[in-house]
């Protein structure tokens, strides 16, 4: 059947005197393209609506007349076509002529000479001298935008920008504004752009009109040194980005590569979020603290240092009053040597990570629920998902490139069903439930439910059955009040009626104060609807530091602590031993506890940041303060590093070799661009390794890796030598993934309704905010410049019962303390809600929550008990 | 923020068309009714309560002659100046409507009761000259009748 169809879409077409065949539908232009013959074209941009606007692109087709727009022309069997002929040059060469009509032709002074098609073409078709005399445009250069410079003397109206814009990543953020000769693009406020800031309008622009200012005219295309394929590090996503260097060594930009993960997208901190490595405040000297003052020492010290006092607390103590923090910014080079150091090396199993508040717990209950390779779902096919549910969840903001693909599937025709809070999604949605915080979890229950009454779950998971059979759930009647039933039933009705179904899920769910029931509700649903499964990580490499075993009951792999064989081989290899399976690791929030109580009393922090990011921060910097050793390894001076006895300056992503694994699970590479004072995380950690008396000689990071593929049975089959290749995706044959490592047994607790838990006031919702989602954004100028001031949201009927006016500066109170915070009313937000911008690291807004450690997945989750609004005096 | 009898006449009106963009025309001629002009926050008023985009709002907008970003007379006249009118003389009636009320194509009157614009033709071309007073069709125009219907206008 699918050969039958392969063939009829088959199209043989002559082009320039050669037979080819093409797989349609297909633009005459595209069907050259595929064949290496190129066409020139201004307006074309792949993977949107063909324009027909420049005419650049003309060809003729034999029995057709006049000249045909092949960008816009369907190729057709038994074409004749000819693209490179005396009558078509004439054509576009008068075409040229008319876009440089208004053009300054102020090349010298352009940032886009040297890569202008415009420059290009006029050199191919030598439209030097043109015949019109009319008068050229003038209109200042716009560099009222903190990011994007606006030259509209150049443009040449081929309105790329506005399309990619609108059609590609959806934000609709520019447009054609006026008309006639005095038509421009232009952002709403003519003058801020206030966008998403993906850049993809500068990489779509032809000619100098749209340029990023991070390298205004000190930037020549003909400086570009070398080269660099690597990976952004700011998301789970993992972007494939092209490093430009210049011939200095320094780094000149990064753009979008077409990597099968992103295919030439980027959101704002991919783009623009580079400048952090150059920042002045970046850390080069190793510091240890002396009388009270961290100061400059060389490695050899700093390392000694370390080295010993471990020793002497692990001599003292044991290995249960240490613990470590692994990092999903860091590298599965890193992650796995500093699990090693902390079993092998000092026998604790208290290592931990941020993954804990998402990823750790959605994996381990979802994958081993459904089978992990359910879990495996490509960003880029987002885009053909006929129905999309997001769970409290806004992908815009925590995988952008994901939340641009759900809002490709809307536009393609997509249900799209937003559960929770999704601003990113407004404008790409079919049916928006937002039920109050309380009991948001129920009505999901509720929608699987009425889910089941559509569709009866087929396949033969046992596991999932058993689960289905026992798992208590409300019906859409129980939960009438909280949202209507007709509403919960029609989105049943969508979401079981539709072929291609995708469940987005990410750090709230993982936090559902109703525990891991709701998760469980989330897996089953999956399961019924046979939906693919996107679990977004918000780190880059959160799948990696799993699998490397830094989790307190895993080893590297992924194994159970308690899997004999597993650890027999581990020993092996290591010829160390590892510590038993016995001593219970400690999980993220419970190394804090410990700390608080004085039972830990050495923590080593790798590229993690705890005095900011976790909840009920002031808590956390309290235990932080007690230690007697806190080693932290970071670029920046962070508010942890502050409270650090010892310091050691790391690389960022664009310094260094590494793998990272993906949301996706796809290894992916980054390579090191250009040279940084600094030592990597892993080479650090070896030689820690070695102080403390474990064979380790690591020479790059490869050798870690190779290592790595001898521990894990599952990365065996990935190779480090072929990253980007099919083979790099995991599992890399199909299958079912590992079976799980998940006993139903132990979530036998949790099938009960969990019971509503009631607060005083209203809910809070924190939005997290896009540009600035940690330490190193912080530190990136260009991000900080667009950053949006933090809001307390709400609507109307909110405003007016605390008297609230927009632009009032409001105090936000919790059990935890107060905050002050401007208000800003939005009339279609739900009611006895406000939405706080997330700042994280910056506001540190996450000292106002307190955290319940859910059972069984220990991730902390936030709460307060009372809030309130004050108007600030 | 538009005034709450504009909102609930665009509410009444996006009833009547099969999607919100479809409903932006009339939208925006209700909200320049209300509002005498569109300044953005108009435009991004009528924006969030269409659901669209800003940016789109605001290109449409600006598309169109008959929407203002600038605050104009009381009374908006468009005076045809394309082929048909122009033969019939309609460039004599802009000098009709400078000498008698003091307006130039593109500015309001001193008073404030007049924004005049040439504009383009209003389908009226069997009974040139033709003209648009808000929006109410006057054509046949001489010199004396433009002054006369003009007056009507406060
Ligand atoms: S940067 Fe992105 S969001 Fe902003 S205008 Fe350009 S394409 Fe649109
Ligand atoms: S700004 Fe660039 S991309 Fe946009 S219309 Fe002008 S030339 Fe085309
Ligand atoms: S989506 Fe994620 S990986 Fe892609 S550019 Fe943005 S932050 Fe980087
Ligand atoms: S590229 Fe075909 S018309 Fe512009
Ligand atoms: S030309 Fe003036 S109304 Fe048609």
């Amino acid at each position: 059947m699918n050969n039958m169809n392969n063939m009829k879409n088959m199209i043989t077409l002559t082009i320039n005197g050669k037979k080819f065949e093409v797989k349609g539908p297909v633009k005459v232009l595209e069907a050259a393209l595929q064949n290496n013959i190129h066409i020139p074209t201004m307006c074309y941009y792949p993977k949107i609506e063909s324009f027909g606007g420049c005419r650049m692109c003309l060809v003729r087709v034999e029995g057709m007349y006049r000249l045909q727009a092949s960008c816009s022309l369907n190729a057709e069997d038994g074409m004749v076509v000819e693209t490179e002929t005396p009558e078509i040059h004439v054509a576009r060469k008068a075409m040229l002529e008319f876009m440089l009509i208004n053009h300054p032709l102020d090349c010298p002074t352009c940032d886009k000479a040297g890569e202008c098609d415009l420059q290009d073409f006029s050199v191919l078709y030598g439209a030097a001298e043109g015949r019109f005399h009319e008068r050229k445009r003038t209109e200042p250069e716009s560099t009222k935008d903190p990011l994007i410079v606006r030259n509209m003397e150049r443009c040449i109206m081929c309105t790329k920008c506005t399309r990619v814009c609108a059609e590609l990543q959806g934000a609709s953020a520019i447009n054609v504004i006026g008309r006639g000769k005095h038509t421009s693009i232009e952002p709403f406020s003519g003058s801020k752009f206030d966008c998403e800031y993906c850049g993809a309008c500068i990489i779509a622009c032809p000619v100098g009109s749209l340029m990023s200012k991070l390298h205004r005219h000190n930037y020549r295309p003909w400086d570009t040194g070398e080269q660099f394929d690597s990976t952004c590090s700011y998301c789970g996503v993992g972007c494939g980005i092209h490093m430009q260097i210049r011939e200095d060594g320094t780094l000149q930009r990064l753009i979008p590569a077409e990597s099968e993960v992103n295919q030439g997208l980027l959101c704002a901190r991919g783009f623009f979020g580079y400048e952090y490595i150059s920042s002045p405040s970046r850390l080069t000297s190793p510091l240890i603290r002396k009388d009270g003052k961290l100061v400059p020492v060389s490695w050899q010290e700093a390392l000694k240092y370390v080295a010993s006092r471990l020793k002497e607390i692990r001599d003292a103590s044991g290995g249960k009053s240490l613990a470590a923090l692994a990092s999903p910014k860091c590298t599965i080079e890193d992650n796995y040597l500093l699990q090693k150091l902390m079993r092998a090396g000092l026998g604790s199993n208290n290592i931990d990570s941020s993954a804990r508040m998402g990823l750790a717990g959605l994996r381990r209950i979802v994958g081993g629920l459904l089978g992990h390779a359910r879990t495996v779902s490509y960003v880029s096919e987002m885009a053909q998902s006929d129905a999309v549910l997001t769970v409290c969840s806004d992908p815009v903001t925590e995988a952008p490139v994901l939340g641009v693909r759900v809002r490709n599937a809307y536009d393609s025709g997509a249900a799209v069903i937003t559960f929770g809070h999704a601003p990113g999604l407004r404008h790409h949605r079919s049916v928006t439930m937002q039920p109050r915080l309380k009991e948001q979890w129920h009505v999901l229950g509720a929608l699987l439910s009425a889910v089941l009454e559509i569709k009866k779950p087929s396949g033969s998971r046992e596991m999932m059955q058993e689960l289905l059979g026992t798992l208590m759930l409300p019906t859409p009647e129980d939960m009438d009040d909280a949202m209507p039933r007709e509403v919960v039933r029609k989105v049943a009705e969508t979401l079981a009626t539709s072929a291609n179904v995708s469940l987005v899920a990410g750090r709230e769910l993982a936090c559902s104060l109703a525990g891991p029931w709701s998760i469980m509700v989330f897996a089953a649903l999956a399961h019924v609807l046979e939906a693919k499964v996107y679990l977004i990580s918000e780190g880059p490499n959160e799948h990696g530091l799993l699998d490397m075993g830094c989790e307190p009951d895993m080893l590297p792999g992924p194994a159970p602590m308690t899997d004999a064989g597993a650890r027999r081989m581990i020993e092996g290899l290591w010829d160390a031993r590892l510590p038993s399976e016995k001593e219970k690791g400690l999980s993220l929030m419970e190394i804090f506890e410990a700390a608080g109580a004085g039972d830990v009393k050495g923590l080593y922090v790798m590229g993690e940041n705890p005095a900011r990011s976790l909840p009920d921060s002031g808590f956390v910097t309290d235990a932080l303060a007690k230690l007697d050793l806190l080693v932290v390894q970071d670029i920046f001076m962070t508010e942890t590093a502050e409270l650090a006895h010892v310091v050691l300056p790391a690389k960022t992503w664009i310094e260094r070799k590494g793998t990272y694994i993906n949301m996706e699970r796809r290894l992916l590479g980054i390579d090191a661009g250009v040279g940084a004072e600094g030592k990597e995380d892993w080479s650090i950690l070896s030689e820690l390794c070695e102080a403390l008396g474990l064979k380790a000689g690591y020479k790059r990071s490869d050798d870690v890796f190779s290592e790595v593929m001898k521990v894990s049975p599952y990365y065996c089959e990935l190779h480090a030598s072929n990253i980007r290749g099919e083979t790099c995706k995991w599992p890399a044959e199909g299958g079912d993934g590992h079976e799980a490592i998940l006993d139903l047994k132990a979530l036998r607790p949790y099938l009960d309704i969990p019971p509503v838990v009631e607060g005083d006031g209203f809910d809070i919702v924190l939005e997290k905010p896009l540009f600035l989602n940690g330490t190193t954004a912080l530190h990136s100028d260009a991000l900080l410049r667009i950053s949006k001031e933090p809001l307390a949201r709400m609507n109307t009927a909110l405003a007016d019962s605390y008297k609230i006016r927009p632009g009032d500066t409001l105090r936000f109170f919790s059990e935890r303390g107060e905050i002050e915070i401007k208000a800003h009313i939005d009339p279609y937000l739900p009611d006895n809600t406000v939405y706080l911008t997330d700042t994280q690291e910056s506001a540190g807004i996450l000292k106002y929550f307190r955290y319940n450690k859910m059972p069984f997945t220990n991730a902390p989750c936030k709460y307060t008990q009372k809030t309130g609004l004050k108007r600030g005096e | 923020m538009l005034p709450a009898e504009a909102v609930s006449q665009i509410n009444n009106t996006l009833e009547k068309y099969p999607d919100s963009r479809s409903a932006l025309l009339p939208a925006l001629y209700i909200a320049q009714r209300h509002v005498g002009h569109l300044p953005l926050d108009a435009l991004h008023a009528v924006a969030t309560l269409l659901d669209l985009p800003d940016a789109h709002v605001r290109g449409v907008a600006s598309f169109h002659v008959m929407f203002r970003d600038s605050p104009g007379g009381r009374h908006l006249v468009q005076l045809c100046t394309n082929v048909s009118c122009m033969l019939a003389a309609s460039s004599g009636l802009l000098d009709v409507l400078k000498e008698h009320f003091g307006l130039r194509p593109g500015a309001t009157s001193p008073d404030n009761r007049f924004t005049l614009l040439e504009g383009e033709c209003i389908g009226e071309c069997e009974k040139v000259p033709a003209m648009l007073v808000d929006s109410d069709v006057h054509t046949g125009l001489t010199a004396e009748s433009i002054i006369e219907i003009l007056a009507r206008y406060e």
